[in-house]
C-alpha cells in the first residue's frame, strides 16, 4: 500500500475501513453485492494513485480473496438463524465449483464487455421486477 | 428442474469467475423463478459464492498480483460490516429487503451500462 505523510495515509486508511464497513455491510444485508463496491473502491484507488493494485485483473483477484470470507461470515449468520440448510446446496455445488473455475481461466481468453453489457440489462430489468412483486 | 438448477449455477459462477458479475444473478434465479424466499435465497446465494470463488481462487493467486496489505483491511472491516448486515437482513421486513435488492440492481446495472 501507497504510504504518504502520516496525516494522508491515516486519512485513507479511515475512509478505506469505512467503504470496506459499507461493503461488507451490503454483501450481509443483501446476500450479495459486496464484490462489486469492492471493485468500485479499488477502481477509484488505483486511478487515484493511492495504493491499491496494478490493474483491473488484480482489483478482481482481491476483491475474491476479500469476498470469501465475509461471505463465510455472512453465510454462518444466516444458517445460526435457521434462513436456509446445507440440504439445499448440493445441487449446485458442484455446477458452482466448474462454473467457476471456467470463469476464472477463461478471463485472460476473452472479451467480456458485449456479455458485461447484457449482464447490465438483465439485472435492470430484474430489479424492476423485484420492485414491482 | 434440477437440469435447470444446475445450468443456472454454472452460468452465474462462470459469470462470477469472468468478473462480469453474478452474485445478484443467483438470487433472481431463486427468487423470480423458483419462487423461493429472499431471505433464503441470499442465504443460499452466500454459500454458493463459496464454492463458485473457491475453486478459482487457486488460479488468481498463481496469476495475479495481490496486495496483501490492502486485502487484509477489506477482509477485517468488510467482516465487521458483514455481521451488522446480516443482522439486519434478518432482522427486518423481507419485503423491504426485497425493494432495496431492487434498487441495488437496477443501480449497479446502470453504472455498469454507462461505464466507458
Amino acid at each position: 500500500m501507497y504510504i504518504g505523510t502520516d496525516r494522508k495515509y491515516m486519512m485513507k486508511l479511515i475512509v478505506l475501513s469505512l467503504l470496506s464497513i459499507a461493503a461488507g455491510f451490503v454483501n450481509g444485508l443483501l446476500g450479495a453485492g459486496g464484490g462489486i463496491l469492492f471493485m468500485f473502491i479499488l477502481a477509484r484507488m488505483r486511478e487515484k494513485n493511492g495504493g491499491g493494485t496494478d490493474s483491473v485483473k488484480d482489483d478482481f483477484a482481491t476483491t475474491i480473496f476479500a469476498i470469501f470470507p465475509i461471505s463465510a461470515v455472512s453465510a454462518s449468520m444466516y444458517m445460526l438463524r435457521g434462513r436456509f440448510s446445507f440440504a439445499e446446496i448440493p445441487v449446485y455445488v458442484i455446477p458452482a465449483i466448474a462454473g467457476g473455475l471456467c470463469g476464472a481461466v477463461l478471463l485472460d481468453k476473452i472479451k467480456v464487455s458485449i456479455l458485461k453489457k447484457i449482464f447490465a440489462m438483465v439485472i435492470i430489468y430484474s430489479g424492476i421486477n423485484m420492485l414491482m412483486r | 428442474m434440477i437440469f435447470f438448477d444446475m445450468a443456472a449455477a454454472f452460468i452465474v459462477a462462470a459469470m462470477s469467475g469472468l468478473g462480469i458479475g453474478g452474485g445478484g444473478l443467483l438470487i433472481i434465479y431463486l427468487t423470480l423463478i423458483k419462487g423461493i424466499g429472499q431471505i433464503e435465497a441470499q442465504g443460499i446465494n452466500l454459500l454458493f459464492f463459496l464454492f463458485a470463488s473457491g475453486s478459482s481462487i487457486l488460479i488468481h493467486l498463481k496469476k495475479r498480483k495481490i496486495n496483501f496489505k490492502l486485502l487484509m483491511i477489506l477482509i477485517i472491516f468488510g467482516i465487521t460490516g458483514s455481521i451488522a448486515g446480516s443482522m439486519t437482513a434478518n432482522a427486518v421486513n423481507p419485503s423491504i429487503i426485497r425493494n432495496i435488492f431492487g434498487i441495488f440492481l437496477i443501480a449497479s446495472g446502470g453504472m455498469t451500462l454507462l461505464k466507458k
